[in-house]
């Protein structure tokens, strides 16, 4: 192993070199295909921040979801809840807004105007004033809407609207609160509904193109498929699949709402709370446009900082060009093959920037050491490759190992962002080998930089804004604080330091990590939507409205299949129905806030029949008579009707209005109510063999997903450190160095989690993604350490020099990454979505605890368990030498 | 529900109109349903309404799994001055939970006398009159003909206004001469109808719909309808079966005359509620019926 570092050494030492000759080619070459990768982010780049985006095509949970829409349309709606600024969603004043209001949303010649035209996805508006109610009046049945087309202004009709509305078994808290302040309009929409091209009917398709208008267009003209009575078992029948819904639909579609709701007939009215899926794209976008910009605030510490500590615009310059190249091309790539981006891509860039960073720092740290000891610029380029190539590699390596541990998820997403994160990772490690060192030869730092009245015209100008941030910097205290003024001279102490007493420092380590392991234990692993976001933001004030005031922000639907035709008109089916709503309404009456399924729709209807009679509210004992219910409903009311059930009456769903909860709470009741749901149809598989009922829904999807999530990430973790493990022994050449530089990464990721264990902050999805930056960024620094360390034991075949000369050489490089890293990851925290600022503000918390692991733990266990790194003739650490040491 | 209407309407257009115009499309249109209306003379008819999942194999459409079969007995008569009003009963005959429902429909040219159904419900023994509710409102929702996948969009009568022709193409089809028409509805019809477009081929000698085929307003093809064994009864052209396919759930209704007159005797007193409770009167008129039945 030993031989074969060597010969990397060698060879990173000769590869500024190696390539010089070359540097004009690989120059342009680089120039151009970046600037083909700026052309596809610009032209072609696709934001997918749906929900669907996150699970693979043929995934159990989308094809129980597709099979719901195929039946029962699409759930993917938005809930538009309203408060009339009046205080009455019934008064004449909030009804007539209201019923101009959905005209709107349905005028038909609105869509024609581009900035409406989205409006077209809307397949049906359902509020108070469009509802049609079933009145038993002198043996007559009426539809009647609820509210008139003359709505009336004297109180004693309006009472009598409420009490009409009060009666229907399904308008409450769906279309206004108990008290009337709120209301809201159900917006179906055709998302996750639109079939995919193609797909729709094989041979039928022929004529299924619209290309009529082409003169003497014969297949027009073609015969046609006849249809034959005889009935074929055999042939399975084609299952219409559905286009992935286009996030840009999403927002475009919201603009064009927002758009209809703000104009100032409907604002000055009505405040309004939008909920659903499509509110939450929208956020996401809101969220990432965000996370763009904290990104690039980020960008501009990393560069102050930078500033500071080599005091070279070229040192700063070429390493910000290395890395935004490195995520220009990785994500541009990505672009090109015709991916599109989600939020995570975020997170790679900001992976890619906390790496590629790293690299950088130490390439260039290294060369200005030796520049200062006067090396010139192509020997202090050769040595300081040698020097750090090979740590660069194998922190790329390892971090490569960890990100491509995501890709054993299930969830596409997290693959995709695995293996992008990987490359990003290896496209940063090539850059700095080999195109930063072009950059520098061709304008390098200088140690003695000249003084400003010397410089050109142009240096001062590309060199303005870092004088400026140094004047900041110098001003604020900040240039004393991340100058290597104070920096050194601590280094230099550590040693002496450590060696005085490492069990006791190693003692303290294992208390933290031991009470950071007890406090893991408390840690739930828990996604709630509503406290992702801070308190003020719409969304959150929507959902805390929806579920205090009316049905509920978490929908979600048992889809009960029967395997049976006609199975659904059985009375004994409707009563199983109506029992397991009752036993889901009192069980669990802290989340469900309302149920409704065909079971009510029978009662109502009975109950209409028999001249409102309320006791008759019943499902009846004879088929016949539920059969005939069915048959009154159907006609007078089939979008309903087919909303709730089948045409054949083998399918239904109930539908569950809940409270937003967090996704742990969500998959307990899941659980719960699976063994609910099972108990409640036990008594009628042998009646019903087939029968199967599940739980399914858009809000339930999102919810399911977020606790999958986590505990695969948490799994993917476990593994990316395995990986992590085995790749440190591997290449240090032994089992017990391999250990011991595992264990000051491991602190940074459980004292994280402790805390959040011990303070009842919930591990979200979000969080859960900070885990793997931290192992790649905290193992970096180790191996930093620990092979500069290896690299002076073999030169000095001493255990002292070499830890002095790790601690004094590397710590200034890896307390510069540190500082760099976890300031620009604290800048975080100031995101308005608090699963960015989270993960911020835990992930600089472990990048700190990790340097103050790599300065002061693993010396100190180097000191207690003297690894030799398969090293003879060692000089190991004793008392007398460690006096020495200082 | 005037069922010969409906037969009529649905074996003509998915849509018609009566009012003129010089447009060469409009006047066909206008042909078309003139020929329907002929269709709709005093008429006694057996239909089954089949409706299955489908797919196709081996060149032809055929349902996977067992229809679900309904059979409707429907007895209509024009009355009223001019006999453009009319009656008519429709009687279910199968499947057994719904034998014996009936519905009695009764409708008038005069745009300000309110169309009247009674609807009976054998099971529970009740009659209802069925009205929606408020004067001018005329957001009727689209409903299904018996639970099948023929709605009252596909088999509305009138409204030609609500549309605009235009002839895309024409030929031979299935060796007979048609002519491609094509309606879009205006913006206001567009807002309350399940399609954007209907393309139908009309045979333009015998003045029937061949075939139709609606879209969504994603120009997506959602509905296809055939006919297949057009006859010429009492000089009317018109087809014996009639399939609705539903091409987004995969669904189809196959729409078969077993049996129908025209210009039967019907006597006005059956077309009456006590035909719909008084299962005696009822099976005396309908035995008449049959029996004057080809």
């Amino acid at each position: 192993m030993t031989s074969i570092l060597g010969s990397l050494n060698a060879y990173f030492g000769s590869v500024p070199d190696r390539i010089r000759p070359w540097r004009w080619s690989i120059l342009g070459s680089i120039l151009v295909i970046s600037a083909a990768m700026l052309w596809g982010l610009m032209t072609r780049m696709e934001i997918d921040a749906t929900i669907d985006s996150w699970f693979s095509d043929g995934d159990p949970v989308i094809e129980a979801l597709d099979d719901f829409r195929r039946q029962f349309g699409s759930d993917d709606g938005l809930f538009l809840v309203y408060e009339a600024k009046d205080g009455d969603v019934f008064s004449p004043a909030s009804l007539a807004a209201t019923r101009a209001l959905v005209a709107r949303f349905e005028n038909p010649e609105l869509r024609l105007d581009p900035d409406y035209e989205l409006l077209d996805h809307i397949k049906r508006v359902q509020a108070i004033t469009n509802t049609r109610i079933q009145i038993n009046r002198d043996d007559t049945l009426y539809s009647e809407l609820l509210i008139p087309i003359d709505i009336p202004t004297d109180a004693a009709s309006l009472d009598a609207i409420k009490a009409r509305a009060n009666n229907a078994q399904n308008l409450k808290l769906f279309m206004y609160s108990e008290n009337y302040r709120y209301g809201a309009i159900s917006i179906q929409t055709n998302f996750g509904t639109i079939p995919k091209a193609g797909t729709q009917q094989l041979a039928l398709a022929d004529s299924s193109s619209t290309d009529f208008g082409l003169d003497g267009d014969d297949s027009l003209l073609a015969d046609d498929l006849v249809f034959d009575s005889a009935v074929d078992d055999a042939v399975a029948p084609a299952i219409v699949e559905f286009e992935d819904t286009d996030t840009t639909a999403y927002v475009a579609f919201s603009q064009a709402i927002n758009k209809v709701i703000y104009a100032p007939e409907f604002s000055d009215h009505f405040t309004f709370y939008p909920v659903g899926s499509t509110a939450l794209v929208d956020l996401t976008i809101d969220t990432m446009v965000q996370a763009g910009l904290l990104l690039l605030l980020m960008i501009v510490i990393v560069i102050g900082l930078l500033w500071t500590l080599f005091h070279s615009a070229s040192a700063v310059i070429w390493s910000v060009l290395a890395i935004v190249i490195s995520n220009l091309w990785v994500v541009g790539g990505a672009v090109w093959l015709g991916y599109s981006v989600s939020q995570m891509v975020s997170l790679t860039v900001m992976l890619v920037l906390a790496v590629g960073i790293a690299d950088c720092v130490h390439v260039m740290s290294t060369y200005l050491y030796y520049r200062r000891k006067d090396y010139d610029h192509e020997s202090a380029m050769r040595t300081s490759y040698s020097k750090v190539g090979v740590p660069i590699l194998l922190t790329s390596i390892t971090t490569m190992a960890g990100m491509m541990a995501l890709t054993i998820n299930a969830m596409s997403q997290f693959q995709f962002f695995g293996i992008v994160s990987a490359l990003g990772v290896g496209m940063a490690f090539l850059f700095t080998v080999y195109f930063l060192p072009i950059l520098m030869d061709l304008w390098h730092p200088q140690i003695h930089p000249k003084t400003p009245k010397t410089r050109t015209g142009f240096v001062r100008i590309i060199t303005a804004p870092m004088r400026l941030l140094s004047w900041a910097n110098k001003a604020s205290g900040l240039k004393w604080l991340l100058s290597a003024v104070w920096l050194q001279p601590l280094l230099d102490k550590i040693p002496n330091f450590v060696a005085k007493r490492p069990v006791t420092i190693s003692a303290i380590f294992l208390v933290v990590f031991i009470a950071t392991l007890m406090g893991m234990t408390k840690v739930r692993i828990d996604t709630n939507l509503v406290e992702l976001f801070k308190d003020d933001t719409p969304l959150a004030k929507a959902y805390t409205i929806v579920d205090k005031e009316m049905m509920g922000t978490g929908s979600m639907e048992v889809m009960i299949k029967m395997g049976q035709s006609d199975a659904l008109t059985d009375p004994e089916v409707l009563k199983a129905i109506e029992a397991l709503q009752t036993t889901l309404e009192t069980k669990y009456g802290d989340y469900v806030l309302r149920t409704y399924s065909l079971a009510d729709l029978v009662k109502d209807t009975n109950r209409i029949m028999f001249d409102d009679r309320p006791e008759l509210a019943i499902i009846p004992d004879d088929q016949q008579a539920v059969n005939q219910l069915l048959f009154l409903f159907n006609n007078a009311n089939p979008k309903d009707r087919s909303a709730l059930v089948s045409d054949d009456y083998s399918q239904t769903h109930i539908s569950v209005g809940l409270k937003n909860v967090g996704s742990y709470e969500y998959s307990l009741f899941f659980d719960d109510m699976k063994k609910d749901i099972d108990d409640a149809f036990g008594g009628l598989e042998v009646k019903y063999p087939e029968l199967n009922a599940n739980v399914t829904g858009t809000m339930a999807m999102i919810m399911r997903l977020s606790d999958q999530l986590s505990v695969q990430q948490f799994k993917s973790l476990a593994f990316a450190l395995l990986i992590i493990s085995a790749i440190m022994v591997v290449t240090l050449g032994s089992v017990q160095a391999g250990l011991l530089s595992i264990i000051p990464n491991l602190i940074p990721a459980t004292l994280t989690f402790g805390i959040m264990g011990w303070f009842g902050v919930p591990l979200d999805t979000d969080t859960l993604m900070i885990a793997p930056v931290i192992i790649g960024i905290a193992v970096d620094d180790t191996i930093h350490f620990i092979t500069h360390y290896r690299m002076a034991m073999v030169e000095h075949r001493d255990m002292n020099r070499a830890l002095k000369s790790a601690i004094s050489e590397v710590g200034q490089a890896v307390t510069f990454t540190t500082l760099i890293l976890g300031c620009g990851f604290f800048m975080l925290t100031f995101s308005d979505y608090l699963g960015l600022a989270k993960m911020g503000g835990f992930g600089a918390l472990a990048i700190f605890v990790a340097l103050l692991c790599d300065l002061l733990l693993l010396p100190a266990l180097i000191m207690i368990f003297k690894p030799r790194f398969g090293q003879k003739d060692i000089i190991e650490i004793n008392t007398d030498v460690k006096e020495g040491v200082s | 529900m005037n069922f010969l209407k409906i037969l009529a309407a649905v074996t003509t257009s998915a849509l018609l109109a009566t009012t003129a115009c010089a447009d060469e499309a409009r006047d066909l249109m206008e042909q078309v349903d003139d020929n329907s209306r002929m269709t709709s003379e005093s008429a006694f008819i057996k239909m089954q309404l089949s409706t299955c999942k489908f797919s196709v194999a081996d060149g032809k459409i055929r349902c996977t799994e067992k229809p679900r079969i309904k059979v409707l007995e429907t007895a209509q008569m024009n009355t009223g001055p001019d006999k453009k009003d009319s009656k008519s009963i429709a009687i279910v005959l199968e499947p057994a939970a719904e034998r014996g429902i009936g519905m009695l429909s009764y409708i008038y040219d005069d745009s300000d006398k309110d169309n009247e159904t009674w609807l009976y419900l054998s099971a529970l023994g009740k009659v209802k009159r069925m009205a929606s509710g408020n004067s001018n409102d005329e957001d009727s929702e689209s409903t299904s003909l018996f639970g099948s996948e023929i709605t009252t969009e596909d088999r509305e009568t009138g409204k030609l206004d609500d549309y605009t022709y235009s002839i895309l193409q024409k030929g031979d089809y299935q060796g007979r001469p048609v002519a491609i028409v094509q309606q879009v509805p205006i913006p206001k019809r567009a807002a309350v109808s399940d399609y954007a477009k209907t393309i139908s081929w009309i045979d333009t000698e015998r003045l029937i719909t061949l075939k139709a085929q609606m879209y969504d307003k994603n120009d997506k093809a959602v509905k296809r309808m055939q006919v297949s064994q057009v006859e010429e009864i009492n000089g009317v052209w018109m087809a014996r079966s009639l399939t609705v396919m539903n091409l987004v759930t995969n669904r189809l209704t196959n729409m078969s005359m077993d049996a129908i007159s025209f210009d039967v005797a019907i006597d006005e007193a059956f077309l009456s509620q006590r035909a719909l409770t008084d299962a005696a009167f009822r099976e005396k008129h309908l035995d008449v019926l049959r029996a004057q039945t080809q």
